[in-house]
């Protein structure tokens, strides 16, 4: 059989065509975070489902106020005794938590799609 | 049998260059420049189809020996990149024949990108088991334009060294095809038993991590029961020490966990590290050693009764691939010395006839 020629101009496009490609897919699957969401729960009733977008908002449950803000989400008053709650501080990746038992409160935020990213790296 | 032993050695290189690849750090899982499918894509456009399957599926194999990593989920992810992108590369090749403008860079980077496809399908299935692992995706696929196109010019380098007939540097007659060749036929019961005997041996280097001593002493033993000269054996070794130095040091050097015993700047030399490498080397040296045995000792015509001609051929190619003394031998050394060496010419005479 012939040898096929090495590079002609169609190989240079198609490589040219791919490296774009795939620089543009890494741009976009690696800039756009996954959305989060904050979730408030009251005796385990949605109460209120908010992203998790950086604005400043401030919401009302029972007797606590839960503020949303650049850093996250805290608790920012509540009547119970200890105030584990409101010391807990600002919480703003997936899986955290804030309970205020004698409220029966909790904020907790959560991923949009399945979780993904669990894996740093793979090596064998 | 002639053309088997020039596959075999085919393979030998291209496992050879498989694993030293796989010790070379990398910033992301799964990414290589993939040289080894120089040899495959070469051996595909001048011997055909079936025989580069062959010699493809021999360099996985003992690819993954030499590396231990033989029956693992990296083994089975590298085997599936093959069975993958094997037909890929036949169909673009076979394509390339109604002259649609393309050469052998777009064969060996749609090549490239059906391997990562391929591994990406299998360790989505049986490792990860989810969808996340194909985050790796775009990644893996700027490494294969890149892998791919050096792929690509490469084994075109190599075929237009082929056109000329003469060998660069190997010399024709060789002793040890004549060893392969000329032997009689054993009886049943003794080529089953020395066949069990050497897998066993050969588990001990393969599986068993730290019992290379142990191994190590059963071929000393098997050596001395069946009165083989040791000389030429230690000259297997000689012939091998150039690759056992690279691979020594290449584990060594990119192993930079555990215990620190010595540093300099960034590069720390650890124990475990060391330990490593003093495990490759033994496995490759007795990996070699075990195949040498079997060459000297089983004939092929001895295993036609039991495994069929086909399937007894593909062993004791097995075998001489693992024997990879065949790759670096003392008149490359020679012209290492004398800096007159080309890789591309040194592969090119892997293939003439």
């Amino acid at each position: 059989m012939n040898n096929p020629p090495c590079l002609r101009i169609f190989d240079i496009f198609f490589v040219l065509f791919l490296v774009i490609l795939s620089c543009v897919w890494i741009y976009f699957s690696f800039s756009t975070k996954e959305e989060l969401k904050i979730e408030i729960l009251e005796n385990n009733r949605k109460l209120i489902v908010s992203p998790l977008d950086g604005k400043s908002q401030l919401w009302k449950v029972k007797n606590m106020i839960i503020e949303k803000g650049p850093l996250g989400v805290r608790v920012k008053e509540s009547d119970c005794v200890k105030q584990i709650c409101r010391h807990q501080g600002w919480i703003r990746s997936p899986g955290q938590v804030i309970i205020c038992i004698p409220n029966r409160v909790t904020v907790r935020i959560v991923k949009k799609k399945v979780p993904s990213g669990d894996v740093d790296a793979i090596s064998y | 049998m002639q053309s088997h032993i020039k596959y075999a050695r085919i393979s030998a290189a291209g496992a050879v260059v498989q694993s030293i690849e796989s010790l070379l750090p990398l910033p992301f899982p799964g990414i290589k420049p993939g040289f080894a499918n120089v040899f495959t894509l070469v051996s595909l456009i001048r011997f055909g189809k079936r025989d580069a399957f062959y010699i493809g599926l021999l360099r996985v194999i003992a690819g993954a020996i030499i590396i231990g990593t033989i029956f693992t989920p990296s083994f089975l992810m590298s085997l599936a990149g093959f069975l993958v992108s094997f037909p890929v590369s036949v169909f673009m090749l076979w394509l390339s024949r109604f002259n649609l403008g393309y050469g052998l860079v777009t064969i060996s980077v749609m090549s490239a990108i059906f391997h990562n496809i391929g591994q990406l399908f299998v360790a989505g299935i049986i490792i990860i088991r989810g969808p996340e692992i194909f985050q790796l995706a775009p990644l893996l696929m700027l490494s294969s334009c890149f892998g791919g196109l050096l792929t690509g010019i490469f084994s075109h380098l190599v075929l237009s060294d082929l056109k000329n007939g003469k060998y660069n540097y190997i010399k024709k007659d060789n002793n040890d095809d004549n060893l392969f060749l000329s032997q009689k036929k054993l009886p049943k019961v003794i080529t089953i038993l020395s066949l069990i005997i050497l897998l066993v041996i050969m588990c001990f280097f393969i599986i068993v991590k730290s019992a290379f001593l142990l191994a190590g002493g059963a071929l000393i033993i098997s050596f001395l029961l069946l009165v083989i000269n040791f000389k030429s054996f230690f000259k297997t070794l000689k012939g091998i020490s150039f690759l056992l130095s690279i691979f020594f040091i290449l584990s060594i050097l990119f192993y930079q966990y555990g215990t620190v015993i010595f540093s300099t700047g960034k590069i720390l030399i650890t124990k475990e590290g060391i330990f490593r490498g003093i495990l490759i080397v033994s496995r490759l040296a007795g990996l070699t050693f075990s195949g040498r045995l079997y060459l000297s000792v089983i004939p092929v015509a001895s295993l036609f009764d039991l495994f069929g001609k086909k399937n007894s051929v593909f062993i004791s190619d097995l075998f001489i691939v693992l024997n990879s003394a065949y790759f670096f031998r003392n008149e490359i050394k020679e012209n290492l010395k004398k800096r007159k060496i080309s890789l591309i010419k040194f592969v090119s005479d892997l293939f003439r006839d």
